[in-house]
């Protein structure tokens, strides 16, 4: 009997440990778990760090600069400059000030150095999920902007500007895309990282801390002696594949400038392929050109500018092919300013 | 989608989860449509060719048992080859001899224009026509073997999607069955994230970091230096191993976790003192089906000498023309046939022997790198300066080759790019193991050791990857 008694408390005891000891291992798994978390947390954590100073994080710095000074001016209406650096070096702003006579702190630079289509539709989204309407908007697109090219940065920008309860849209505008998992993967990691999430930043500090950099224009000394060839013009073959993401990114975009400004300028871009004469590129230029002539047929709020008629566009024009010396924008300037009183007097004849 | 990009593993985590919640049937279904959406996400339009081949297989497989009369069965054996081969024939070989034959012809004084067809080449094709023909041969060879009854397990058996693309190449005794059960089996194997994590390390921290240097000495081999050009050919010699047994290792991980077995596909394949090791640790699965279904139905050892190595010098050219549509793939096949013939003969056998282990390890390594050049140049021109460079140790010029180095201001990057290529070379000579037993010593460890060393590796994967990640090379194969 006591035997019996004693087999039967030892169990209960065993039982009592038993359940006690299933938390305390729960816990210690969890807290393991945890624990291997925290290595990629870190990661992330010093992702966001290194990508938030200097230079090395310019992608997400120039795009809260460029939200900065729309919020600096919460007040102006007059006009919003969109776009990326290509667009905004046409512009002036105590020039389109004078333009429309109207003071210098009614004219907001909102543009954000390499925000091609889907993040300014993003920015305009942006803006007017903060109630913010102007008269005149700008914005220049580049020819090479209209092929798809597919980068994080791009996504990191889309993912910082477009309003979080909107995140469907740009999943339908990704939709358009090539490779559609490719974006919203990269969206959802973003999101939740709330940085570019692929340690670029980190990455190229390391890489200047250890390895150092290569001598600019002789890395290619340690192979061969012969220096690399010159990279091949930059410009978009148009074919459909290539386009039609960008080119639904910019019916978008068109379709809601309506909302945020009464007149949207957009200025059609020159480059350095417009000084080449190949069949592909002449053909690629054309298609531009008729596109955006269609888009903008069908939204009377949209004026198209075609700034590309200035040439010839000689490479040396131009300082990496897109951006023009400084010298040649005071000209280009003046017939931007001249092609814009020309469509006001257009407009106020046709009311 | 590739292995190692956020959206492959955004799909795959809706996949498992679904996958982990079926059963039976369904799961069998959830599979199908997962390894479907896989290969469609290259192109649906190739969904069709790999559809085609597992009808076509699964017919021939069915009506193969049924019939008895030697001439039925080998009419049907026929038109499995006919088909598959027809089809892996007009889509990555036909433009390449058609454009070799206007070439041979122009050099004979005929002007031609060849009449390519320019087709895009289906991604894996070489990789599932491979499998679904050893599927019916052996169905051929063994009128006991019962073929697959069901539609959808074969279907499953030729787009298993860890494996689809680029292997390793099942055999079906051995997928099959695992496939047939996976609707019962209640869970997969968790260990598979240990070699997923050792797989991407492979392919993100090695191989692609790697690219970049290969890729600048083989960009213009006319105009690179010697020493470099060695360089780019050990960086290429790591990269390809690294890019496929890396894919290998993600594709036996995903396997794993859910609950299939696939079999290796590298065993250390540097540390090969011999041709004949080395291909039986460089991709083995095809190395055993050339075995298999060609230089053993060729006549294998089993004749003299002579035919034995012309069995093998043929079928190491099909097996580099397997590779890709190229004469320097050709070339590459035959300039290991004939490794492999020299290794027969009794007396390079014996000279090997009275060296010691590690020479002809190193030895063996530098012949398989001059084999890489030519798998590496674009053009057949390119293989003679390739091998002109390399074999000629008096333009080497170091002192010269070295004060360039430094004034590229690449020296750091070089030191520590070929650091990382001699670790995973010495690793193999010195140590002779692979994946595979790196991962069965961690899978005697406690759990949280297996977790910490996973969680390493991905961070490192995170921090190393570069900017671009290039695809998988064995991809376009």
């Amino acid at each position: 009997m006591h035997t019996i008694a004693c087999v039967e408390w030892h169990r209960e005891l065993w039982q009592v440990g038993w359940v006690v000891a299933r938390p305390r291992r729960m816990a210690r798994r969890v807290g393991y778990l945890l624990a291997a978390c925290a290595l990629p947390l870190l990661l992330f954590s010093l992702d966001r760090w290194v990508s938030d100073r200097g230079t090395l994080g310019w992608e997400r710095n120039a795009v809260r600069g460029g939200l900065a000074r729309v919020d600096k001016l919460p007040e102006a209406s007059g006009v919003v400059v969109l776009g990326s650096s290509t667009s905004r070096d046409w512009l002036r702003m105590r020039a389109l000030a004078f333009l429309y006579r109207i003071p210098r702190d009614q004219v907001v630079d909102a543009h954000i150095n390499g925000c091609h289509q889907a993040c300014t539709w993003a920015e305009v989204r942006n803006m007017l999920a903060r109630g913010r309407h102007f008269e005149y908007a700008f914005y220049g697109l580049n020819h090479f902007q209209m092929c798809e090219e597919p980068h994080s940065k791009r996504v990191l920008q889309h993912r910082m500007l477009l309003p979080r309860e909107q995140t469907f849209d740009l999943w339908k505008l990704y939709a358009h895309a090539k490779m559609p998992q490719w974006y919203i993967a990269r969206s959802i990691v973003a999101a939740g990282a709330q940085g570019p999430a692929d340690t670029a930043a980190v990455r190229a500090k390391l890489r200047y801390y250890t390895v150092g950099r290569p001598q600019p224009g002789q890395s290619h000394r340690w192979s061969t002696a012969n220096p690399p060839s010159p990279p091949r013009v930059r410009y978009c073959s148009y074919n459909e594949d290539e386009v039609r993401y960008k080119l639904e990114a910019t019916r978008m975009l068109f379709d809601d400038l309506k909302h945020l400004a009464t007149v949207s300028n957009v200025m059609i871009l020159p480059d350095e392929s417009l000084s080449h004469t190949t069949p592909a590129i002449t053909k690629a230029w054309a298609a531009h050109r008729k596109a955006l002539h269609e888009l903008a047929a069908s939204r009377p709020w949209i004026e198209l500018i075609d700034m590309t008629e200035g040439g010839p566009w000689t490479p040396e024009r131009f300082t990496d092919g897109v951006h023009l010396h400084q010298h040649e924008y005071g000209g280009q300037r003046r017939r931007l300013s001249h092609a814009v009183l020309r469509s006001m007097r257009r407009r106020a004849r046709a009311e | 989608m590739i292995f190692t990009t956020p959206e492959f593993w955004l799909f795959f985590c809706c996949f498992w989860f679904v996958f982990t919640l079926s059963r039976g049937t369904a799961r069998k279904l959830v599979l199908l449509a997962a390894s479907y959406i896989f290969y469609a996400a290259w192109d649906p339009r190739f969904l069709l060719l790999l559809c085609g081949s597992t009808v076509l297989d699964y017919l021939v497989g069915r009506w193969l048992a049924t019939a008895s009369a030697v001439s039925t069965r080998r009419r049907l054996l026929l038109l499995s080859l006919c088909g598959n081969l027809g089809v892996l024939a007009l889509f990555k070989y036909y433009d390449f001899f058609v454009v070799s034959a206007g070439e041979l012809l122009a050099a004979l004084g005929v002007s031609l224009e060849p009449a390519t067809l320019g087709l895009v080449l289906p991604v894996g094709i070489s990789f599932y026509t491979f499998q679904t023909l050893s599927y019916t041969v052996d169905l051929y060879r063994d009128p006991s073997r019962k073929p697959c009854g069901s539609l959808l397990d074969f279907a499953n058996y030729v787009a298993f999607f860890p494996q689809l693309v680029a292997g390793p190449i099942e055999r079906a005794r051995d997928l099959l069955p695992q496939l047939a059960a996976i609707g019962s089996r209640r869970r997969g194997d968790l260990s598979g994230w240990q070699r997923i994590a050792l797989g991407c390390f492979k392919k993100v921290v090695i191989a692609d970091n790697l690219a970049p240097l290969v890729e600048a000495t083989y960009a213009d081999p006319g105009s690179v230096y010697p020493l470099a050009l060695w360089l780019g050919t050990y960086a290429f010699a790591v990269q390809i191993y690294c890019d496929f047994s890396g894919y290998s290792d993600i594709a036996i991980g995903l396997a794993r976790l859910l609950g299939v077995r696939l079999r290796e596909n590298f065993d250390a394949p540097y540390a090969a003192c011999g041709p004949r090791e080395f291909w039986r640790r460089w991709h083995i699965s095809l190395s055993t089906w050339l075995r298999d279904y060609l230089y053993i139905p060729l006549g294998g050892n089993r004749g003299p000498r002579l035919r034995t190595a012309g069995n093998l010098m043929a079928t190491m050219l099909l097996g580099g023309l397997w590779h890709g549509a190229a004469w320097s793939f050709v070339l590459w096949g035959a300039f290991h046939g004939l490794l492999l013939a020299i290794g027969r003969l009794r007396a390079v056998a014996q000279i090997a022997d009275k060296l010691p282990i590690l020479v002809r390890r190193i030895g063996f390594f530098h012949l398989v790198c001059l084999g890489w050049a030519l798998f590496r140049v674009e053009t057949l021109a390119d293989c003679a300066i390739v091998w002109g460079k390399l074999l000629n140790p008096l333009a080497f010029a170091p002192g010269k080759w070295l004060s360039e180095v430094t004034a590229s201001g690449e020296a750091g990057a070089l030191a520590v790019l070929a650091g990382l290529g001699t670790a995973v070379v010495g690793w193999q000579m010195l140590v002779v193991r692979d994946s595979q037993a790196i991962c069965a010593v961690l899978e005697r460890r406690p759990w949280v050791v297996q977790l910490y060393v996973a969680v390493a590796l991905l961070t490192l994967c995170a921090l190393l990857a570069p900017e671009s990640p290039p695809a998988f090379l064995y991809f376009q194969f």
